[in-house]
């Protein structure tokens, strides 16, 4: 939580936070008031549990990490310094990262996975386990979708279904706009070649 | 505006798809002139990204009602709230040492226990204890190290 100052401490109407859409509630959420904790949720849990649902596959896990963000935001709040981060980069960035730990966890538990299934990716049998009762299709472009490296599973995840800027999208991945301009090229030409012999169905639909 | 070539325009395509409000904003205008003058490229170009973009389309996450969920956040932090409150009321400000001390004899009970030796040996041999304290110490701070693994900068 880097920047100028902290949160719990005097604003400033000219500095750099007055650009966070976050802002206004910042202060409220460091003297901990509940309602400034409500507001940032309804402004951020769906997202939140969304980019969680989309990594992980699993709706449960996806609630238990959108929690586990917001109360890092209920805790930490006070800590928060304005800087040129917005506050929902940094609650996006917690997302990732504890996305990152729960699929490494999975991974631990499930060392073993189905010989044709990337390395990076051991969850992906586990999850699709999950899914039997989904459509067909639906379940090869999930399947396909998880069997992505993490990296690139989240900028796809940020560019097509949080519709976020590719500045935006970088920050929260921690790399520059080229580097998040590459990951996302391989993972969808990756998802192409995986989607490759479903292609008719595909298109029929 | 600049112009843009074919080859950005198929690196912007390959990047980010189809729909050009996912492009880059200062690239959006100049990539879709660029289609809108060379047809017959773009055609060759946006089929393929079509279809992903549709397949990728089928894929929803559950919008329902995230009320309860919210419900069973606040309540938590609530609670954290009020946890740390009445900890802080209760004058638990010597807790550290309280800890440290705790930690200390664990980790002289782990070091008796692992090595084989009575507790007054192990006490008595300041090198073993040290690097037992410093094994549990490691141990008890894992949460510490997993922030930093986050990289959150907390």
């Amino acid at each position: 939580m880097n920047g100028t100052h902290s949160a719990s401490g005097s604003r400033d109407p000219h500095s750099p936070d007055r650009l966070d859409p976050d802002a206004d509630i910042l202060l409220d959420l460091a003297h901990g008031k509940p309602a400034a904790l409500g507001v940032l949720m309804a402004r951020h849990l769906k997202a939140v549990k969304s980019t969680a649902h989309y990594m992980l596959g699993d709706e449960m896990m996806a609630e238990d990490i959108a929690q586990e963000v917001f109360i890092k935001a209920w805790k930490n709040a006070p800590k928060w310094q304005a800087g040129p981060a917005k506050f929902s980069t940094w609650l996006h960035r917690v997302t990732r990262n504890l996305c990152y730990d729960r699929l490494r966890k999975i991974k631990e538990i499930y060392p073993k996975t189905v010989p044709d299934m990337v390395s990076d990716s051991p969850e992906a049998s586990q999850l699709m386990q999950m899914r039997q009762n989904h459509s067909a299709q639906k379940s090869k472009i999930e399947y396909a979708l998880v069997k992505l490296p993490k990296r690139q599973r989240m900028a796809i995840i940020l560019c097509h279904y949080q519709d976020m800027s590719q500045v935006e999208a970088a920050a929260i991945m921690e790399v520059g706009v080229r580097a998040y301009e590459s990951l996302l090229a391989r993972a969808r030409k990756n998802l192409k070649m995986q989607l490759q012999s479903h292609k008719s169905e595909l298109l029929e639909n | 505006m600049s112009k843009l070539n074919k080859s950005r325009v198929q690196e912007l395509i390959q990047a980010y798809g189809a729909n050009p409000k996912r492009w880059p904003q200062q690239e959006r205008q100049a990539g879709q002139a660029w289609l809108e003058e060379n047809p017959i490229d773009t055609g060759i170009l946006l089929t393929d990204a079509h279809s992903l973009e549709q397949a990728l389309n089928t894929i929803h996450s559950p919008s329902g009602d995230i009320s309860l969920l919210q419900a069973r956040i606040l309540k938590l932090a609530t609670k954290t709230a009020q946890d740390s409150a009445s900890y802080e009321n209760a004058g638990y400000e010597t807790a550290p040492r309280v800890i440290a001390a705790w930690k200390t004899v664990a980790a002289v009970l782990v070091l008796s226990t692992g090595m084989g030796f009575g507790i007054g040996q192990v006490a008595a041999a300041d090198t073993s204890y040290t690097d037992a304290e410093t094994l549990f110490s490691v141990s008890m701070q894992s949460e510490y190290s997993e922030t930093d693994l986050y990289g959150e900068g907390l």
